[in-house]
């Protein structure tokens, strides 16, 4: 029997076109010559420049840029990791006064603009000489991806039945052993999107980075693209090179690992 | 047990939850919880970045109330807001639906629209403004097809500049909230749809009556959301326009920026600040009572 074709799928490939469709402008532009982008700026290219890319990366400096982004990615993923996997655990298994605070403010620090806290961390920084200085960068992401970080991995905590923790206790495990030979073993999922999410924001973030790191040679790739336009004003075939190789670390994991990508990021912000 | 013995061990047990949190919290305090303070202490300075800040009392505020740009960029605030609590939420509800009733291609459909929200903003951000540019972007495209009229000056003219740069984050971020709706709609009772449809209720009378109300903790969510997001905007604005042309696309938090960062005006952009995260506190503590009175989930 031949299946009906649903009526859905036609609004749904418009809106897909509506989603993709400028990811596919800026990969077609990617390869073209200057000249046809001159003469064909939207249609495909007709002939393929790949040397389009080496030219952005190399005029570019994309490789002290790469190399910045995952020193302060690989850093923020081993200070989250640690610190907001030990405050998950005190807030999902162990009962003490003011966890509901804590929560409260945890939630707080989500919801607010980053421009409230802005100004003073600039000149605490200039007196502190962290200005200009990937540990500064590193520092600011670690506390503003931490509480998002937290709730998920509370979430995954609070489903961890108590009875397995007792029986790790009778079994004569400390409160550190049950947390490093019980609960992270138990949830190395959880980390695994914890570590996908803060790449994600730390390899896309600019508003911090833009504002306290001044030197090319420092810059993270968001930052380096950002001053690689205002460079190259409209050679638009090179900044599309860019565009996609900033881009393309991101796409490629997000390509294999979408659902834990997607379910992280929504179901964080659901549960907090 | 002495007692000296099971005190200690009590001071012990009591301590543990504040050893495991201590990182965290001292970060925080660090970086965000001691900045607030001094966001807030600044507010009621004259400060140049430089010499010492030189209290003034309410003088920074008495300013805002007659700064016309706050105004300007607080009304362009408000209307940022309108385009996302409408547009995008439409647009992903529609999705939503649609995906949930077909049989195959689900996750095809979700992750394809998905993929924009995960990109870097400075790539999407610039990518529109080719998009918008009048000689190479999508004015082209409408000319070969002898739609000239449609074509305009996209961020350029000031009438529709802001809605187009709202455009352009709108774009980059709705297939978030279609997830959001999906996750809302896994957790619907199907039996009372289907009992509606038996009765003989019309689609629209079915999403309308039956399946809108049961969303509502999700609708409250991404309304929560994007209100705070919105009074937060900054990314789309300060890469597409920087505020212009003239004032048409600033926004409270580009303008606080600009204070900040260009302006040496650390004390007044305090001041603007402030006011920004007090419209954010406003709209967590409503948000807050709405769920205490048991209105959703």
């Amino acid at each position: 029997m031949l299946k009906r074709f649903d009526w859905r799928h036609i609004p749904l490939l418009l809106f897909t076109a509506f989603a993709i469709g400028p990811l596919v402008l800026i990969f077609s532009n990617s390869l073209k010559s200057k000249e046809e982008f001159g003469e064909n700026p939207l249609g495909f290219p007709k002939e393929l420049h790949f040397e389009n890319f080496a030219e952005a990366w190399v005029v570019g400096g994309y490789g002290q840029a790469f190399t910045n982004s995952l020193i302060v990615a690989v850093s923020c993923i081993v200070i989250i990791c640690i610190s907001a996997s030990l405050a998950a655990y005190a807030l999902a298994k162990v009962r003490f006064r003011f966890s509901n605070s804590i929560l409260g403010f945890l939630l707080l620090v989500m919801s607010i603009p980053m421009g409230l806290f802005l100004v003073p961390l600039f000149y605490v920084y200039q007196n502190l000489g962290l200005m200009d200085s990937l540990l500064g960068i590193i520092i600011i992401y670690s506390a503003i991806f931490l509480p998002f970080n937290i709730f998920l991995l509370r979430s995954f905590f609070v489903s961890i039945p108590d009875e397995l923790l007792d029986s790790a206790r009778v079994d004569g495990c400390n409160e550190f052993q049950i947390l490093t030979k019980v609960v992270f073993p138990l949830a190395l999922p959880a980390f695994l999107t914890v570590m996908l999410l803060v790449g994600l924001w730390t390899w896309n973030e600019f508003f911090f980075a833009n504002a306290f790191l001044q030197t090319e040679e420092l810059k993270t790739v968001a930052t380096k693209y950002l001053a690689f336009t205002g460079r190259f004003g409209n050679d638009w075939r090179l900044i599309s090179a860019a565009g996609v190789i900033t881009v393309m670390p991101i796409l490629l994991l997000f390509v294999f690992l979408q659902r834990k990508f997607i379910e992280g990021l929504t179901e964080g912000s659901v549960k907090g | 047990m002495s007692v000296a013995k099971h005190s200690k061990q009590h001071w012990k047990k009591s301590l543990f939850p504040w050893l495991l949190l201590a990182p965290s919290l001292l970060l925080l305090l660090f970086v965000v919880g001691g900045p607030i303070i001094g966001t807030i202490f600044l507010s009621f300075t004259d400060w140049d970045g430089i010499k010492a800040p030189s209290f003034v009392g309410l003088e920074n505020f008495s300013r805002l109330i007659h700064d016309k740009t706050f105004y300007i960029a607080l009304a362009n605030n408000i209307k940022w807001m309108a385009i996302f609590l409408t547009i995008p939420v439409i647009m992903a509800l529609i999705v939503a639906l649609l995906i949930s009733k077909i049989a195959r291609g689900k996750l095809f459909y979700r992750t394809v629209t998905f993929i924009p929200y995960i990109l870097s903003t400075v790539v999407t951000a610039k990518l529109w403004s080719l998009i918008y540019n009048p000689f190479s972007g999508v004015n082209t495209a409408l000319e070969d097809w002898g739609l000239d009229f449609l074509a305009q000056s996209w961020i350029g003219d000031s009438a529709i500049a802001l809605f187009s740069v709202a455009f352009a984050d709108l774009w980059h971020f709705w297939g978030f909230l279609v997830v959001l709706f999906l996750m809302g709609m896994q957790q619907l009772d199907k039996s009372i749809e289907e009992a509606a449809v038996v009765e003989g209720a019309g689609r629209l009378r079915v999403f309308w009556h039956v399946t809108l109300p049961q969303l509502r903790p999700t609708l409250v969510l991404i309304y929560m959301l994007l209100i705070i997001w919105s009074f937060a905007a900054f990314d789309y604005v300060y890469i597409m326009t920087q505020g212009g042309p003239g004032k048409s696309t600033e926004l409270l938090a580009t303008y606080m920026y600009d204070l900040a960062i260009y302006n040496y005006q650390p004390g007044y952009a305090s001041t603007v600040a402030l006011t920004m995260g007090l419209f954010a506190g406003l709209v967590i503590i409503g948000f807050r009572f709405i769920q205490k009175k048991g209105w959703d989930v």
